[in-house]
C-alpha cells in the first residue's frame, strides 16, 4: 500500500513538474518587473523602438555603425556603444531601435572565460557524482536511494 | 549561475559543518546537500535540449528556465525526497534544501547586465528582483575561495570526527 502511495506521490511530482515547465513558458516579457525582451523577440521582430532589451551573442567586428553582433539562434545586429574584440562573448542590456541597439551596460568575456566557466562547473558535476556513486547506492528490492552502509563507504 | 564547482563545494562546506553538531548528517547526507547544490542548474539541460525543440516536440510552451526558480527546485527535491527510505526523508529533504538554497543565494549575489537578476522566486512572483551584482558567473575567484575553505573544512572535520569530509 506504501508502495503505491509513493507511485502516485511521484507520479504527480512529475505531473506538477511538467505543468511548472510549461508555465514557465508562458512568461512573456514584462520591463515592469524587470523581465526584458531577449534574443528570441529580436528574431521574432516582436520588440518596438524604444523597447529595452537584454540580448547575448558573439562580436564579429565593427563598422561605422557600430559593433556587429551575432545573437545566439538569432539574427545580426548592430551595437551602437559597445566596445568588444571580434569573437568575444557579449551579454548587454541595451535599447532597440530601427534594428540596432544601443548598449547601457554588457557584460563582454573572452571566449575562454566561457570554456573555464564550463570546465569548472563539469568538474563540481563530476566531484559530486563521485560522491553519490560512493555513499548511495540503489536498492533494486524497493527501487529506492539508500546510504550505503558505514562499512561500505570508501573513506577517500 | 555562479559555477557549479563553487555551489556544490560551499553546500560541502555547510553540511560538513552541521555534521560537526548534529549525527543525522551523515557523509551521505552531506553528499545530499550537494546534489541540492546542483539541482537549480538543472535549467542547463536546455544545452541539451533547447526549450525551442521542446516546445515544437510537445507542440506546448516550454522552459527549462523553471528548474532555476524556487518552485521547479521544490518539486525536484521533493521528488529527490521520496526516492529514500521513508525514515531517511526529512534529513534528506533538509539536505537538498541546505544546498539549493545556497545555491539561489550565491546567485543572487551575481553580475546581470539589467541589473535584475532572474525571476528566482517564481512562481511566487516572476518579477527579477534589483541584485547587488557583486561578481560574475565566469569569475575564477568564487572558485578559488571555495576550494580553500572546503579543504579547511574537510581538515577540521577530520580532526573533529564530523562526516568523513571526503568531498
Amino acid at each position: 500500500m506504501r508502495s503505491v502511495r509513493r507511485g502516485v506521490a511521484i507520479a504527480a511530482c512529475c505531473t506538477l513538474l511538467l505543468v511548472l515547465l510549461v508555465g514557465y513558458g508562458t512568461l512573456t516579457p514584462d520591463p515592469a518587473t524587470g523581465r526584458f525582451p531577449s534574443n528570441g523577440a529580436v528574431a521574432a521582430g516582436t520588440v518596438d523602438t524604444g523597447d529595452r532589451v537584454v540580448v547575448a551573442g558573439t562580436a564579429r567586428g565593427d563598422t561605422t555603425e557600430g559593433t556587429v553582433v551575432d545573437l545566439d539562434g538569432g539574427p545580426r545586429v548592430v551595437v551602437r556603444g559597445l566596445d568588444a574584440a571580434p569573437g568575444a562573448d557579449v551579454w548587454l542590456y541595451g535599447i532597440y531601435r530601427d534594428g540596432s541597439i544601443r548598449n547601457v551596460r554588457a557584460i563582454v568575456r573572452a571566449p575562454w572565460e566561457i570554456t573555464y566557466l564550463y570546465a569548472v562547473s563539469l568538474l563540481g558535476g563530476l566531484l559530486t557524482l563521485g560522491r553519490v556513486v560512493r555513499t548511495w547506492r540503489v536498492d533494486t528490492d524497493r527501487w529506492q536511494v539508500v546510504p550505503r552502509d558505514r562499512g561500505e563507504e570508501s573513506d577517500g | 549561475m555562479a559555477d557549479l564547482l563553487t555551489h556544490v563545494l560551499s553546500a560541502y562546506v555547510l553540511a560538513t559543518l552541521l555534521s560537526l553538531r548534529d549525527d543525522r548528517v551523515t557523509p551521505a547526507m552531506v553528499t545530499a546537500a550537494m546534489v541540492g547544490g546542483l539541482v537549480p542548474d538543472l535549467n542547463r539541460l536546455g544545452l541539451l535540449v533547447p526549450s525551442s525543440t521542446a516546445e515544437s516536440i510537445l507542440g506546448v510552451p516550454f522552459g527549462w528556465d523553471a528548474l532555476l526558480t524556487v518552485g521547479g527546485v521544490a518539486v525536484v527535491i521533493a521528488l529527490g525526497t521520496l526516492l529514500v527510505p521513508r525514515q531517511l526523508r526529512r534529513t534528506t529533504a533538509a539536505m537538498l534544501s541546505l544546498g539549493s538554497l545556497s545555491h539561489f543565494v550565491l546567485d543572487s549575489l551575481l553580475l546581470f547586465p539589467s541589473g535584475y537578476t532572474h525571476p528566482y522566486l517564481w512562481p511566487v512572483t516572476a518579477a527579477g528582483l534589483p541584485g547587488p551584482n557583486l561578481f560574475l558567473s565566469s569569475a575564477r575567484w568564487p572558485a578559488a575561495v571555495a576550494v580553500v575553505v572546503a579543504g579547511s573544512t574537510w581538515f577540521v572535520a577530520r580532526r573533529h570526527g564530523g562526516a568523513d569530509g571526503s568531498g
